[in-house]
């Protein structure tokens, strides 16, 4: 039986490969507390790679309004539905997931299931999972800023840092390139297969059968069927970007600079002077997303303030709380969290990888792969005041600061 | 559109002509159990020859016979059409042979939405709605060719009540639709057929459609001006002869069992 250690979950988990981590892992890490949802990731990355025919249904990278929004639709109810209610534990501030994810789900003897050559097995097919109805894919905009909980009536008053009465948020996706990728584990003939270089995950076209049990394997729904060249496929997290020391399309063309691509290492190899690794592994901050679903997605996302906590433990699991907290001290500017601010206020600010960085005095810096400085953003936005009387203009000017 | 010469066609010869397109659409379509059916109890090749010879069109007569040699006549020559239909118009294996009218205008789909509406717009305005569960679009052959069979039972049956006004819309909208649409295409499909299909069958067919048209858009006056030749597509010159224009790295994957998630490199899979 094929055991990996999945540290999200905090305990070693089934999976129908042995544990194989590649020498680098592509990373990211999300603020969704600055996503506008403008939906420029969505189409830059849809104008460089499924502009043609067959993708027409195809984001491989979204944004969904949540609670109700989803593409392809509830594929979040639609997993969490087939899982069922599961428990977390806690002990000495460590979690343990307690339930099953979805290579648990139904008790596959996976040494029995072993992936083989023959195409006939479909060794993945207890993986827990559905494939989408083509109507699913027909909706990317469902559910566009329409918010939930009680209404606001003219003097509700929401104190600052609290949650909101009224909420939703904004939830870009794409393909996590998980650690245990759901989709690698479902292919039939190993079609699928992750990059020793950088982890992304990619589907070998010329050898893709069109099972599409990457289809029904990826629960967020993201390796996706092209009728048209009759086969799958993916995100390829920009490879060719990636290898020159780019970030991604969708994460260059990112307005509200809340995205930061990097490297991110496994708990025990962690390094603070990382930007992924900080913000994962040191601050605490950013969250993996549904990570009880047992993939060990490497897209981390900073949760949103105004948001209640019991839909976003669902979400991003039990340590939202704590992030939370720690995202706000650092706003509000809090000491102990500087090296934080410094972070936040450097992502998204230079189309190069950031692979290290420093918070000084007066500023952040982001150095690339060979040390060379790459982003430098002031810890305190600098302020110009002007005279209030324009003399040029004998006009008295609104707008001073 | 010159004045209909329908004076002359019985409402027997409309049921003829519902049935040729009827049986038009179905022989396109994707071989399924219906044409299976057909073919193997020879009801296909029976209705096909008895519809075209009382239309006393001797090409039209001509192409039914050479559909009907042509016909498997047996479940494995059924098989063998399937995996014909499959090569040439299915997309499994990416097939050439297109079987949509925008493909055969200029424009592209994108630019062709009025096109389709008013398509889809004829169909509605006779009650039509395509099949549940049936997501061809508006333009497809078989539907184009189902929604003329249709009309013409129509009019057989309003010829059989004595309804004129109704005769005279149900004729206006086959005379229309051969004009705007059908009829504009229906020749470059038969040519594409010819030039590029080797299986009789299919050739036979085409020839058969196309006549069967050119025999309606006299009837009915219509005078459909043919799509000019498609210009290239703005990607012709960047693909190699092989359709594709990728950077050509992703190589075979390697077989044998893998005992650890399949890895790779910027060459493709181990």
């Amino acid at each position: 039986m094929a055991e990996v250690y999945n540290w999200q979950i905090g305990r070693e988990m089934e999976y129908p490969y042995a544990e194989s981590r590649p020498e680098k892992q592509w990373g990211a890490v999300f603020d969704i507390n600055k996503c506008i949802a403008c939906q420029t990731c969505t189409l830059s990355c849809k104008t460089t790679w499924t502009h043609g025919e067959g993708q027409e249904h195809m984001f491989w990278n979204n944004v969904e309004t949540k609670p109700y929004g989803s593409h392809p639709l509830e594929w979040d109810k639609e997993i969490l539905d087939r899982l069922g209610v599961q428990e977390w534990t806690e002990e000495d501030g460590e979690y343990v997931y307690e339930g099953d994810t979805i290579f648990e789900a139904n008790d596959v003897d996976w040494e029995e299931m072993a992936p083989d050559d023959d195409p006939e097995n479909i060794h993945g097919q207890d993986i827990e999972g559905y494939r989408p109805d083509d109507e699913d894919w027909a909706h990317p905009n469902i559910g566009e800023d329409e918010p939930t909980g009680e209404a606001i009536e003219s003097d509700t008053h929401i104190p600052e840092g609290e949650e909101h009465p009224t909420w939703f948020f904004y939830l870009p996706r794409l393909c996590n390139h998980c650690s245990f990728a759901g989709c690698a584990g479902g292919c039939p003939i190993q079609a699928v297969y992750k990059r020793q270089e950088d982890g992304i995950v990619l589907i070998d076209e010329e050898s893709c059968q069109a099972f599409q049990e990457c289809v029904r394997a990826c629960p967020y729904g993201k390796s996706i069927f092209n009728p048209e060249k009759g086969n799958s496929q993916k995100c390829v997290g920009c490879y060719p970007k990636v290898e020159q020391g780019l970030v991604p399309q969708c994460f260059e063309n990112c307005l509200g600079k809340i995205r930061q691509h990097g490297w991110i290492n496994p708990p025990e190899e962690a390094d603070s002077s990382n930007p992924i690794d900080y913000l994962v592994h040191d601050a605490e901050v950013a969250l993996p997303l549904y990570p009880q679903l047992g993939l060990e997605p490497n897209v981390y996302y900073i949760p949103p303030i105004n948001v209640p906590d019991d839909y976003l433990v669902q979400m991003f699991g039990p340590r939202v709380t704590e992030a939370k907290e720690t995202y706000q001290a650092a706003r509000r500017g809090d000491e102990e969290y500087r090296k934080l601010r410094g972070l936040i206020h450097l992502m998204g600010s230079t189309e190069w990888r950031v692979e290290e960085f420093e918070v000084t005095d007066e500023e952040a810096i982001g150095y690339d792969g060979d040390g060379s400085t790459v982003a430098r953003v002031p810890m305190e936005e600098p302020q110009y005041e002007r005279d209030r009387f324009d003399e040029d203009n004998d006009a008295y000017r609104l707008d001073i600061a | 559109m010159t004045e209909p010469n329908t004076e002359s066609t019985t409402a027997l010869d409309h049921v003829h002509r519902a049935r040729l397109y009827k049986l038009a659409s179905l022989a396109f379509d994707r071989p399924d159990e219906e044409l299976e059916e057909a073919l193997v109890s020879g009801t296909f090749a029976d209705q096909l020859l008895e519809s075209a010879a009382a239309l006393e069109n001797d090409d039209l007569e001509e192409h039914a016979r050479a559909v009907v040699e042509a016909s498997p006549t047996d479940a494995a020559g059924v098989d063998e059409l399937y995996s014909d239909w499959s090569s040439l118009f299915g997309f499994e294996t990416g097939g050439d042979i297109r079987q949509y009218q925008i493909e055969y205008s200029p424009g592209t789909l994108v630019t062709s939405g009025d096109t389709l509406a008013d398509i889809a717009g004829f169909y509605r305005a006779f009650g039509l709605s395509i099949a549940e569960g049936n997501r061809e679009r508006a333009d497809h052959l078989c539907i184009e060719l189902e929604f003329l069979s249709h009309l013409a039972l129509q009019t057989a049956y309003l010829e059989n009540e004595g309804d004129e006004t109704g005769v005279a819309v149900v004729t206006d909208a086959q005379g229309d639709f051969l004009e705007d649409h059908l009829g504009r295409w229906i020749g470059s499909f038969r040519e594409t057929v010819a030039e590029e299909v080797d299986v009789e069958f299919y050739r036979a067919l085409g020839a058969l459609v196309d006549t069967l048209v050119g025999d309606d858009t006299d009837r009915f006056g219509a005078e459909p001006k043919t799509f000019e030749e498609t210009p290239p597509s703005p990607l012709e010159g960047l693909n190699d002869g092989e359709g594709d224009f990728r950077c050509g790295t992703c190589g075979p994957t390697s077989s044998g069992s893998t005992p650890e998630m399949p890895m790779g490199d910027r060459d493709g899979p181990y």
